[in-house]
């Protein structure tokens, strides 16, 4: 089975929850062996991200968190997954009110986060013990054994491998049937093959998250804003669903991450049906999850 | 001269520069000399803001933390006066972040915690402090009383000492107070002061700017307390009739007292303007000159 972890929890909710609309009322859209895992994201305004950076935007309320949260949890009975990928948690830190309410509220399901920080997985273990924890990519393990070693912490479900080694099928290869079934691969990284800016890049990005937005210039980063960019969408790390259907999965890969935080309904609409729908449907699930 | 305090500083922006402006280019238009000293409240969402919850609408960004203190014609006062705040939130990022950007010497803290008091004046050494009226809701009513207000004004630690709203009318208790030159006096109120709920609902709107809610639970409440919009409860001339011969020189416009911004406008020109220039003021105000 392939399972998804599909971007935007809070930032694309409407066109998220008509996906998992669609994948109740209508399973004979979807692929038979595809399945929506988790929705991942975060609120804005949330110092623990480390991820992508957005331009205005709505603050969430409490109000508004519990309702998404109840869709999610309780009507669609899906886990959710934070982004509190910053790399610049200190213990100080961890007390922030509002990422402390986002932990509270997401605090009675299994409900997960994805996090670089071990200060913060100590803090979240001992106040809100019901989360698991996804090692984020944003890490940049390039080294083989370190990313081993990743795999083999028991405090990780998971961990969301470096984009550079989805092409790297003999060291795949090697994984036992808990690595494998620790792994989760980033399908659709904005990121051409190897950049060397990715890891700065994220540190960057937490800088800005903690100075809710204050703009950092990255130098010789060559990213344009979307990923359904052609360059973005051809490139060779990325994965299309027929190599996860015909190489990923036979090999006991379950879990693919879709990245795309900062879409557009349209282009997550897209994106979806790439990977998710059988191509007599696409038309019908583009419109709605589209339409106004 | 009168000093006033202008509400809101984020959400009336514009119109408050455009009062600030017309103080001194068409200072004609106005029944009395007044100047605006400070223009209140916080950014939205910012937890520390007491009294009035801004959790509405988008957040403020690090550009809009730089920008409205540039741009502002009047000194900005920082609401830092929830009465929810315990010592682990003062290290709060967006909070320190706010104030660390605006520390020009110019801005003021208004504030309701003494331990508070003592961090930021380590931490940010220019700026100077207003004790909020809303610190009558950490004490019990008699605990909050003239020998209090004598107590803060002796220690000298406070620049403004904003008074209860319920006290404002109350000329005899004022008049017990040893020093009145740094004395705010708000000149209108967001609900009737009788109202059996006042307490409660002031106390909850404090906890929902705490928890990031933007309900209030009594605003059935609200709806059924008679208030006039319009009218002030201290006017112009109750200001130089009774307040001024007892030294006040700060007054406090209530940041909850207008609804909306043509509401806020309407007091503007209706409390500041005479009759013969109210026409130009809404011109002004609504930028339709």
């Amino acid at each position: 089975m392939i399972k998804y972890a599909i971007p935007g929890m809070y930032e694309l909710q409407k066109t998220n929850i008509r996906l998992l609309e669609l994948k109740r009322d209508h399973p004979e859209y979807f692929y038979d062996n595809v399945d929506i895992e988790i929705v991942y994201g975060n609120p804005q305004f949330c110092i623990f991200d480390g991820g992508r950076i957005f331009g205005r935007y709505h603050h969430a309320t409490q109000e508004e968190l519990i309702k998404l949260y109840h869709i999610y949890n309780e009507e669609f009975n899906i886990p959710f997954r934070y982004v509190f990928t910053s790399s610049l948690i200190t213990e100080e830190l961890c007390y922030d009110r509002f990422s402390n309410l986002l932990l509270e509220l997401g605090n009675h399901y299994h409900n997960e986060i994805v996090c670089v920080s071990d200060i913060l997985i100590d803090y979240v273990s001992k106040n809100y013990p019901t989360y698991k924890f996804v090692s984020s990519t944003t890490k940049c393990i390039l080294d083989k054994e370190e990313l081993k070693n990743e795999l083999h912490r028991p405090e990780f479900k998971l961990v969301c491998l470096d984009y550079n080694f989805n092409k790297q099928i003999k060291f795949l290869e090697t994984f036992t049937e808990d690595e494998i079934a620790k792994s989760e691969l980033l399908i659709n990284a904005i990121c051409p093959p190897g950049c060397p800016w990715r890891k700065q890049h994220y540190y960057l990005n937490s800088m800005s998250h903690l100075n809710y937005g204050r703009s950092y210039k990255m130098e010789g980063c060559s990213i344009v804003e979307h990923s359904l960019h052609p360059d973005m969408k051809n490139h060779s790390n990325n994965l299309t669903y027929k190599e996860i259907s015909e190489v990923y999965e036979p090999m006991g890969f379950e879990h693919f991450k879709i990245e795309g935080r900062t879409w557009s309904p349209l282009e997550a609409a897209l994106t979806y049906v790439d990977y998710m729908i059988k191509p007599e449907w696409a038309d019908i699930v583009i419109l709605t999850l589209t339409r106004e | 001269m009168i000093n006033f305090t202008l509400p809101n500083f984020y959400q009336n922006f514009t119109i408050n520069n455009k009062m600030s402006d017309m103080t001194k280019e068409h200072s004609e238009y106005f029944k009395t000399k007044i100047n605006f000293s400070y223009a209140t409240g916080n950014f939205p969402y910012c937890y520390w803001n007491g009294g009035y919850n801004n959790n509405k609408g988008d957040g403020a960004f690090y550009d809009d933390f730089i920008n409205t203190t540039n741009l502002s014609n009047i000194p900005l006062r920082f609401n830092c006066a929830n009465i929810c705040l315990q010592e682990q939130d003062y290290i709060n990022q967006l909070a320190n972040l706010i104030l660390q950007l605006n520390e020009n010497g110019s801005n003021i803290i208004e504030l309701c915690d003494i331990k508070l008091l003592a961090y930021l004046k380590e931490r940010y050494p220019n700026y100077q402090f207003c004790w909020s009226k809303e610190a009558v809701y950490l004490y019990q009513n008699e605990e909050y009383n003239v020998d209090l207000i004598n107590l803060l004004n002796e220690k000298g630690l406070f620049h403004i000492i904003s008074l209860p709203e319920a006290w404002t009318q109350q000329l005899d208790l004022i008049k017990q107070i040893q020093k009145r030159n740094s004395i705010e006096v708000a000149i209108n109120t967001s609900c009737n002061q009788h109202c059996p709920h006042y307490h409660q609902c002031k106390v909850h709107e404090h906890e929902a700017q705490y928890t990031f809610s933007n309900v209030n639970q009594f605003q059935e409440c609200k709806e059924k307390v008679e208030y006039d919009k319009i009218k002030p409860l201290i006017t112009l001339e109750d200001i130089q009739k009774d307040y001024i011969p007892l030294g006040i020189k700060y007054y406090g416009l209530a940041e909850t007292a207008c609804s909306d911004r043509h509401d806020y406008i309407n007091f503007l020109v209706n409390y500041f303007i005479k009759p013969e220039y109210q026409l130009k003021a809404y011109q002004i105000l609504l930028g339709v000159e």
